[in-house]
């Protein structure tokens, strides 16, 4: 029995009735291999244009920690128009899934420069996240606003960039409104899904987060705050200062603190 | 939906009566998919319509990648 087979084997032993995690045979017929090498050469293209490099170096690395980028708008039930650059949750959330079943990725990198966007698809991903079995650490570089508080602080450990930003704000909305005081009702009880889940998974209390929130000398056209590198670690939200060598030093540590306490 | 952000709605919504991008479902390697065509051999993967959790984690079928692929008038 080779090495691969032995795998396989193994697999299968842990999971006999998932199929999802069952290996799959290498070649198998009918399926479509022989565009392979085609296919080599278009990504080697890709990678140029997009990276800069024909090749990206992944061989080198070890590949127990799974990095996850969250940019632009986080993207839920609408499809956004074409100039926002966005981050799907029907991409994040099943990939979600698979590091928590996967037996080789230890721990989560997640990485993060967004301007917000749909609450519920903010929430949802930050849950899954919150409720992964293996470590995660989020570092905040260039900004982690309005609904990427929650995405920010939902791992085990958190860090901010000194130069990076969090915009603390209450959601909103423009045009007709039917019906204020339900509106209003509707709206606070949004907003207290979002703040809750802040100060459940953050050390800042409800009351400075309101403070922050509803602080009116601040932004121009708008309440709120905005908190650059250590003012996010002072009030509360973010666990520390640092950038990348801290954040991949921080969560290698809690995967061994994990390993250890699995034993 | 609720658009938690500090970006403008005007900017966000600019262009929102553009056509919408056609997209095409099809089986790759096995992994159903939903790509957007690029040229006659080549379509961009937009997501993945699959079951099975290890698709989510193979970085040859991400979405953003080019994949050579002949679409056949039915599709």
């Amino acid at each position: 029995m080779n090495s691969y087979e032995k795998k396989s084997e193994k697999g299968k032993q842990n999971h006999p009735n998932n199929p999802m995690l069952t290996d799959e045979p290498k070649e198998r017929p009918g399926n479509p291999y022989q565009h392979e090498k085609k296919q080599s050469s278009v990504n080697t293209a890709a990678n140029i244009k997009e990276m800069g490099a024909p090749v990206i170096p992944t061989s080198a690395i070890g590949n127990n920690i799974h990095c996850m980028t969250i940019i632009g708008q986080v993207e839920g039930h609408m499809v956004l128009p074409p100039q926002n650059k966005t981050t799907k949750y029907e991409h994040v959330l099943p990939q979600l899934a698979a590091i928590e079943q996967s037996e080789e990725i230890e721990g989560l990198l997640l990485i993060l420069n967004t301007v917000g966007g749909d609450v519920e698809a903010g929430l949802a991903i930050a849950e899954m996240i919150s409720t992964m079995s293996k470590p995660s650490v989020s570092l905040i570089l260039g900004g982690g606003h309005s609904i990427g508080v929650p995405l920010s602080v939902c791992t085990n450990y958190s860090f901010i960039a000194s130069t990076a930003t969090m915009t603390i704000h209450p959601i909103r909305m423009t045009g007709l409104v039917i019906g204020g005081p339900q509106t209003y009702e509707y709206f606070d009880k949004m907003q207290k899904r979002i703040s809750n889940f802040i100060t459940d998974h953050a050390s800042i209390s409800k009351k400075r987060l309101n403070e922050l929130l509803y602080n009116t000398r601040e932004l121009a056209n708008e309440v709120g705050t905005v908190l650059i590198g250590s003012d996010a670690v002072e009030n509360g939200l973010i666990n520390e200062v640092g950038g990348l060598h801290e954040a991949l030093s921080k969560l290698k540590k809690l995967i061994k603190e994990k390993r250890r306490t699995a034993r | 939906m609720i658009l938690h952000t500090i970006v403008d709605s005007n900017l966000i919504w600019k262009n929102q009566d553009a056509e919408p991008v056609k997209t095409i479902e099809l089986i790759w390697q096995g992994v159903p998919m939903e790509v957007i065509k690029k040229d006659e051999k080549t379509v961009v993967i937009n997501r993945i319509l699959t079951t099975n959790l290890k698709h989510y984690l193979n970085p040859s079928i991400q979405p953003g990648m080019e994949i050579t692929y002949t679409l056949t008038s039915r599709e």
